[in-house]
């Protein structure tokens, strides 16, 4: 088909298309829905599963290092991070311990819950855990008598738990460890980690934890590193230093997000393959009734000496026409969303959830949408080139 | 008769006994054409004509390639029709022959300039010079002011002059026009006449018409008389009247 042809052709499809202003402003309206529906699908997807890392990652950090085996504490710690400050990709590290407690706060106790004792500036380098206070202030060690309680935690020892009453910052508590040792700790920061494990805890200064019970102490380092992408290498590079510990990926120690992932994914592809069928069948519906209302105009233009192939081309662009209206429109109407999403993000447990906008999703979504647009229009195109001229001249059909 | 008229011209297009049956309900079969024979010459105009059911259009979708034979055979310049495939069909349909309607059939989301520009682009002019041989053709027909107006604001004559134009433009070397005057009054009907008598002269095109009136059918230079799905007479009125 000549360059001319082909113009002739899209202008003819455009004539087609804007006569029936209803038709166009329905299906527009239709398909844009759809897109934008599955563009949202993705990005859901994509801002759960952000908003699940980026809970992982604060608490957890890039890298964890653990005893080997059935041990309570690193025994080697020196080693370990002699090995830690000589890898390149190593930014930052803190050394954590942890005990069993059993807290007693207005008369009753509650047990048995865990302590972590960190050194805040350690933490503050590697962590996002001392940013996300809500209320006072994170550890400090020179405060030893301080302690700062995970938001789930704070909710529990108040009266009921989940009823969003939490033990208030100044207040007191007793602390009990399983060596039989009790002290009292002035409640000074509330944590939010936006992440389920580090909301069940309490933190000390980690002398001060290391002092009332040390069985665990050690026990756990978190690594951050400098490009995040080569976690495997370093990984590796922290093994082969044949240090007796174990090392583990954020990602590893974190098994649930990918369940989590895999869920949410399932429903979102679930949802993606409708909103394709949909597309499919309402671009072949409104094909099918755009050459059934112009059967005799199709004989008027076949009997002028256009094409089969021309016919075709007709409608097949007719399907391109509706595709970039609706999907220009689509993707406007996710913007919005996903914008009014950004600047208003939902708190939940496990984050501040906002929609993610995936550039390379935004583009898969495009391609496959508009394959299924052209795809509906392909069999009408086709009843529409085999109109017969005769009966639809004589107005039979 | 044939003989007489051709002059000793090769005829345009040659029918050799052609037979068209429709399949209507609970399987009977209608047989619209029932054996016909003729030529017509480059350059005539022709007029078809015989009762409601005589198969006047019948034999004029087959001519103009919208309709295919049972049996026999149709030439279209040394090409048999029979033998080409839909490619070819469709190629030769663009090149070769123009409709003119007896329902107008002009394209409605259209202008009229438009309607006549787009079979021009149909075959292959690009947008400037369709432009303005549409416009020179209006300007024939004596309907340049009318070029932006839509076909749902024309008149049935205006249309059906549209059409004409159409038809003209094209550069194909025959129309074919089926009942054109079938919606027209009597004024309208004898002004399009007057204007296909004025194109076969002045543009050289061979004009078959198909009507039911004979004395517009009497106008042409010869007149096929259909009847039953057969030739029941052809008269050569003009080279009678030259003769006389």
């Amino acid at each position: 088909m000549s360059l001319n042809r082909f113009f002739v052709l899209v202008s003819y499809a455009f004539r087609d298309v804007s006569k029936s202003r209803v038709v166009l402003v329905l299906t527009v309206i239709s398909l844009s829905a759809a897109f934008a529906a599955m563009l949202l699908s993705t990005s859901i997807l994509d801002g759960f599963k952000q908003t699940l890392v980026d809970g992982a990652v604060g608490w957890l950090s890039h890298l964890v290092i653990a005893p080997s085996g059935d041990r309570n504490s690193i025994k080697n710690v020196d080693d370990v991070v002699e090995a830690l400050n000589s890898i390149e990709n190593v930014e930052s590290f803190s050394i954590r311990s942890y005990a069993m407690i059993s807290i007693k706060y207005d008369d009753r106790t509650f047990i048995p819950y865990r302590a972590m004792g960190v050194n805040e500036f350690n933490e503050g380098e590697t962590t996002s855990l001392p940013y996300r206070i809500t209320s006072g202030e994170f550890i400090k060690s020179s405060k030893p008598k301080n302690a700062v309680f995970g938001i789930t935690l704070a909710d529990g020892v108040k009266e009921e738990e989940f009823d969003k009453k939490i033990i208030e910052i100044g207040e007191k508590v007793e602390v009990s460890t399983t060596k039989g040792k009790k002290k009292d700790y002035k409640v000074a920061g509330i944590i939010d980690a936006k992440t389920f494990l580090p909301n069940l805890i309490m933190v000390l200064p980690k002398k001060e934890l290391e002092k009332l019970d040390d069985t665990r102490k050690n026990s756990e380092i978190v690594v951050r590193l400098k490009d995040p992408d080569k976690i495997e290498e370093t990984k590796e590079l922290i093994k082969n230093k044949n240090l007796s510990v174990s090392v583990a990926t954020w990602h590893e120690k974190s098994g649930f997000i990918d369940d989590i992932i895999t869920a949410v994914s399932f429903i979102t592809g679930l949802i993606s393959k409708l909103m394709v069928a949909s597309v499919f069948l309402i671009t072949s519906i409104v094909i099918f009734i755009n050459v059934l209302q112009k059967r005799k105009q199709l004989g008027i233009i076949k009997s002028m000496g256009a094409s089969n192939r021309f016919v075709v081309g007709i409608y097949i662009f007719e399907a391109a026409i509706y595709s970039v209206l609706s999907y220009t429109l689509g993707f406007l109407i996710f913007m919005l969303i996903h914008f009014y999403s950004i600047e208003n993000p939902n708190p939940m447990l496990i984050g501040d959830f906002r929609t993610a906008f995936n550039f390379n999703n935004f583009i898969n979504s495009l391609i496959i949408l508009i394959a299924a647009s052209i795809g509906g229009s392909i069999v009408p195109a086709y009843v529409a080139a085999k109109t017969n001229i005769v009966d639809v001249i004589r107005g039979s059909v | 008769m044939n003989e007489i008229f051709s002059g000793g011209r090769q005829p345009i297009i040659r029918i050799k006994n052609v037979v068209r049956e429709y399949q209507i309900h609970e399987g009977n079969i209608n047989t619209a054409l029932q054996g016909v024979t003729l030529d017509v010459y480059a350059g005539e105009f022709l007029a078809i004509t015989g009762h409601s059911g005589s198969g006047k259009t019948t034999l004029l979708n087959l001519i103009g390639l919208i309709d295919k034979p049972d049996k026999g055979e149709i030439w279209i310049g040394d090409r048999n029709v029979g033998e080409l495939n839909e490619k070819e069909k469709e190629d030769l349909r663009l090149k070769s022959t123009a409709f003119i309607f007896q329902f107008f059939n002009l394209i409605d989301n259209y202008t009229a300039l438009e309607n006549i520009v787009f079979q021009l682009q149909l075959q292959g002019y690009a947008g400037r010079p369709a432009r303005k041989k549409a416009f020179e053709v209006l300007d024939f027909l004596g309907l340049k002011a009318l070029a932006d107006l839509y076909p749902q604001v024309l008149s049935g004559g205006e249309q059906q002059r549209i059409a004409a134009g159409r038809a003209i433009a094209k550069d194909s070397t025959i129309i074919l026009a089926d009942e054109p005057t079938a919606h027209l009054d009597s004024k309208n009907s004898q002004n399009l006449i007057s204007l296909l008598r004025d194109i076969n002269l002045r543009f050289k095109k061979t004009i078959i018409l198909v009507t039911h009136e004979e004395a517009y059918a009497r106008q042409a230079d010869r007149m096929v008389v259909l009847q039953d799905g057969r030739i029941d007479r052809i008269e050569s009125i003009k080279t009678e009247t030259m003769l006389k």
